[in-house]
């Protein structure tokens, strides 16, 4: 037996040797120097973050790896790896959610910060700010006239809008939640905040949005005829040709802008700031201007903007998230269960 | 237990002796194929790669002559400034003339210096406006005398993936308009096929190896985003689990890398039919081995069982079987071997069987002889004591050997000392000498030592008393002579007369060991010298025996001869 078992064993390193011979040659490259490389999660979409990535690497010949996702998922990822950080670049997400993570990120003074004079840029410079959008009300022009639309948020809480109104989920999206707390803190004046929550949600007719995306094809496509989402949005469509119209809430409506950050202990921590000058250089703010219907951030770049903006409360709307989440949730759901 | 059975044992070494080759044999055929393939897939990969790069390379090559060309026509340059539509015409023109022989893979465009387009060979739509500051224009500017391509940005309209621009200068080199070509995908692919129809799937990847173009034949529709990220991540490029093998090759003069896909045969469907048909194969291997090893062990085994079953009965004592195989393999000589054994078993048994009867016949006479022996020897007791009281001394004394005599041959032991033998002769020789009236003499020479020694009853006292009767026959005197020696562990008593001797032939019959005719011994009547040598040869084996030659002063010597180390 033993010699058998000898002979079995002989055999085996035989065939496994001639299978050996056939492994395949690999086409042999020279690793990436670490110092080429840039990793940036980013909740951009890809019609913004690919143009910045791709002038990024052309003028610096560093490789970028982008992982894109929702901007939630993507902090809550940048939290949960602060041990041993993978991501170099926050990249996008509004500033109220990155004030949220303040900790995670590298403080960095970019050259240009004087420029930059935003009220929501953070005093530590624990992030970069990148872009302006305000919330605003879009409309499809086959379904009201432009005499007819919402002229502010106190309106939408009016009957007459039931089941025509667009939204997202304020859980998922987060410019949806910067619009509710928005509503929120330009009705309060006049009505109690249930009342508003209540008499906003009933007009939703019990039915949301999954994104901020799908708020616009509702609009474009007609099965509603109003929609809250973002200025940018709003102008890339209508730059395409679609038949919407664009209102800014006269009532007020917060600016709230987009940033960058860097994470702490980023692996390639030279090129993250490379990027963040990147971002707001100059180029880069007339690109986002010229061709990503977003306002700069940069004060001797930006638009004017004639539009009534209100103090978005950051601080406000991250502590109370749970709550107003809770609140708008359950005046959601009474509403649903009505016939 | 394998090593239970014949059957089992065959099974594996069967099963081994097929299965093995077979593993070999098709590992062995199958990372041949594989080779092979590979390499085939390799040398096609290759020249795709090459017939591939070979046009891109001479596509732009061409395209960087021709914007040259078109950068110097005064047509252009004063179709950016001017105003004027006639001017304007001439421009679009000349563009159009120019660029017939590429324009059916690239567009050609014309910008002013703020980006603003101009004039496009495209036939619908207009470009609209393109950033100065960024992406390919600035880097025209910046190179205003030579050519730049690069892959197309997210802000440039339309599906274009492809771009190369320059700068067009006026004579005081003042940047005043650019230059842009654009392929798209459609562009590329038909581009591709004019040169190479079979060049298959194919992806183009810029410096850093993001996707410039990626055909949709190419079978995995994320290939450059993968391999991208296998070279970010510093793993090898090639990985287990891939369905398509990749192979690279740069573009000579342009920062571009061209990729060709091929599909990896050895992948799901096709290593599953292989290992169907391997499977099928051992399958049937180890059918046919069993029924082999099978009908093997049935044909090994039965004679085994047949010889099995002979040798048992042969152990319970059936010496007349036979196996009688017909076979003329190892097994017919192993069974005529074993039959040849039994017949000598047999025969020997028989021989057995034969001496032990005739050693019950001797004893049956020697019994027969003795026949009321103890009322013999009471009466001879009798006959002594009234002899002694008649005062017959005579009588008395040859009462009493007689007793003697008798004595020593009732007795049950088979074996005596030599002095009891000896004794009995004397006993023996004095009732003869009152019988013949002392006419004749008797001497026993014997060493001190050899008279405990046993030897086998009466014995000695036949030969004496053959001399006597036969040797000394008719003779007024004689003499008897008994003289026991041992000489080399052997022991000899030799008895001999100065008779008349014997017969030459009787002589020689005896030395021979053959046995007396019937008639004589029915004549005698007592144990002759072949009965003796019987008996010795019974006791001691072959070298005891009886021999006798004729005296040296006349008369008969015998000699009776057994190895003394046997005692009874």
């Amino acid at each position: 037996m033993k010699r058998i078992r000898t002979a079995l064993v002989v055999l085996l390193s035989i065939s496994i040797l001639s299978v050996g011979c056939g492994a395949k040659q690999e086409p042999s490259l020279e690793p990436l120097p670490e110092e080429k490389k840039l990793v940036v999660y980013t909740s951009h979409k890809a019609e913004i973050y690919e143009p910045f990535i791709q002038e990024f690497e052309d003028r610096t010949g560093i490789w970028v790896e982008v992982y894109a996702a929702g901007s939630n998922e993507i902090l809550e990822k940048v939290a949960s790896e602060a041990d041993k950080p993978e991501a170099d670049v926050v990249f996008g997400g509004g500033a109220d959610s990155l004030h949220a993570y303040t900790s995670y990120f590298e403080p960095y003074q970019v050259r240009c910060r004087e420029q930059i004079t935003s009220e929501y840029a953070p005093a530590d410079d624990s992030f970069t700010l990148f872009s302006e959008f305000p919330i605003v009300f879009v409309y499809n022009k086959k379904l009201v006239f432009s005499a007819g639309t919402p002229q502010g948020w106190s309106e939408l809480l009016e009957g007459k809008w039931k089941g025509k109104i667009a939204f997202a989920n304020p859980a998922n999206s987060g410019s949806a939640y910067t619009a509710l707390c928005t509503m929120l803190s330009v009705c309060q004046d006049q009505k109690d905040r249930t009342e508003v929550m209540e008499r906003f949600a009933g007009n939703l007719n019990g039915e949301l949005c999954k994104s901020s995306a799908e708020v616009m094809d509702e609009v474009i496509s007609g099965s509603r005829a109003v929609g809250i989402t973002t200025e940018d949005e709003v102008k890339k469509y209508e730059d395409q040709g679609m038949d919407i119209g664009i209102v800014y809430p006269k009532d007020g409506t917060a600016v709230v802008p987009d940033g960058t950050a860097i994470v702490k202990g980023a692996k390639h921590m030279e090129n993250a700031k490379l990027f963040l000058e990147f971002t707001v250089c100059e180029d880069a703010q007339n690109l986002i201007q010229d061709y990503g219907y977003r306002r700069s951030i940069r004060d001797d770049l930006k638009t004017d903007l004639t539009v009534n903006t209100i103090r978005y409360d950051m601080d406000w709307a991250q502590e109370s998230r749970e709550e107003i989440l809770k609140d708008f949730e359950d005046a959601f759901s009474e509403k649903e269960v009505q016939p | 237990m394998i090593t239970a059975s014949f059957r089992r044992e065959l099974l594996v070494c069967f099963v081994i002796a097929a299965l093995v080759p077979l593993m070999i044999s098709s590992i062995c055929l199958v990372s041949l194929f594989q080779n092979r393939v590979e390499r085939s897939m390799e040398e096609d990969a290759a020249n795709h790669l090459e017939s591939i790069s070979t046009t891109l390379e001479e596509t732009m090559t061409g395209m960087d002559t021709l914007l040259d060309t078109l950068s110097q026509k005064d047509a252009i340059r004063v179709g950016i400034t001017t105003d004027d539509s006639w001017e304007k015409n001439q421009a679009y023109t000349t563009l159009y003339g120019s660029t017939g022989n590429y324009r059916d893979y690239a567009t050609f465009e014309v910008y002013d210096v703020n980006g603003h387009c101009l004039y496009t060979t495209r036939t619908a739509g207009n470009s609209g406006d393109l950033p100065v500051y960024w992406g390919i224009l600035k880097e025209a500017g910046v190179h205003a005398d030579n050519m730049v391509v690069a892959r197309a940005s997210r802000y440039v309209h339309g599906d274009v993936c492809l771009q190369a621009a320059r700068g067009i200068v006026d004579e005081e080199d003042n940047l005043i308009g650019y230059l842009l070509v654009g392929m798209t995908g459609a562009n590329i692919e038909t581009l591709i096929a004019r040169e190479d129809q079979t060049a298959g799937g194919f992806a183009i990847m810029d410096e850093t190896w993001n996707k410039v173009y990626c055909s949709s034949y190419v079978g995995q529709t994320d290939m450059v985003e993968q391999l991208r990220s296998r070279v970010f991540s510093g793993s090898p490029l090639r990985q287990k689990g891939d369905t398509y093998f990749t192979y690279l090759q740069s573009v000579d003069g342009y920062p571009f890398y061209v990729a060709v896909g091929e599909r990896d045969i050895f992948t799901g469907e096709f290593s599953r039919i292989l290992i169907h048909v391997l499977g099928v194969l051992t399958l049937g291997a180890v059918l046919v081995c069993m029924a082999v090893s099978g009908v093997m062990s049935k044909y090994l085994a039965k004679p085994v069982y047949e010889l099995v079953s002979v040798m048992q009965k042969v152990r319970q004592g059936q010496l007349e079987e036979r196996v009688h195989s017909t076979r003329h393999d190892e097994f017919g000589m192993l069974s005529d071997t074993f039959d040849g054994m039994t017949e000598d078993l047999k025969e020997y048994m028989e021989i057995q069987v034969r001496q032990q009867k005739e050693i019950n016949d001797v004893t049956i006479a020697a019994m027969q002889a003795q026949l009321n022996p103890h009322f013999l020897y009471n009466t001879l007791d009798t006959m002594k004591w009234v002899a002694k009281a008649k005062s017959v001394p005579e009588l008395a004394n040859m009462a009493s050997d007689l007793a003697n005599i008798l004595r020593t041959s009732i007795s049950g032991d088979r074996f005596i000392r030599l002095a009891e033998e000896l004794q009995l002769v004397k006993s023996y020789m004095k009732i003869q000498q009152i019988r013949f009236e002392n006419s004749f003499s008797y001497d026993v020479e014997v060493p001190m030592e050899l008279e405990y020694f046993k030897i086998p009853k009466l014995i000695i006292q036949p030969v004496v008393e053959n001399a006597l009767i036969h040797g000394l026959k008719g003779r007024e005197h004689g003499h008897i002579f008994v003289n026991i020696y041992d000489e080399s562990e052997m022991l000899y008593i030799e008895v001999s007369d100065d008779g008349c001797g014997m017969p030459q032939e009787e002589m020689e019959r005896i030395n021979r060991g053959e046995v007396a005719k019937e008639r004589e011994v029915g004549r005698r009547r007592h144990i002759g010298l072949d009965s003796i040598a019987k008996i010795l040869k019974l006791y001691y084996g072959e070298t005891a025996g009886v021999s006798v030659r004729p005296g040296e002063e006349g008369g008969t010597l015998v000699t009776l001869f057994f190895p003394r180390n046997k005692e009874g």
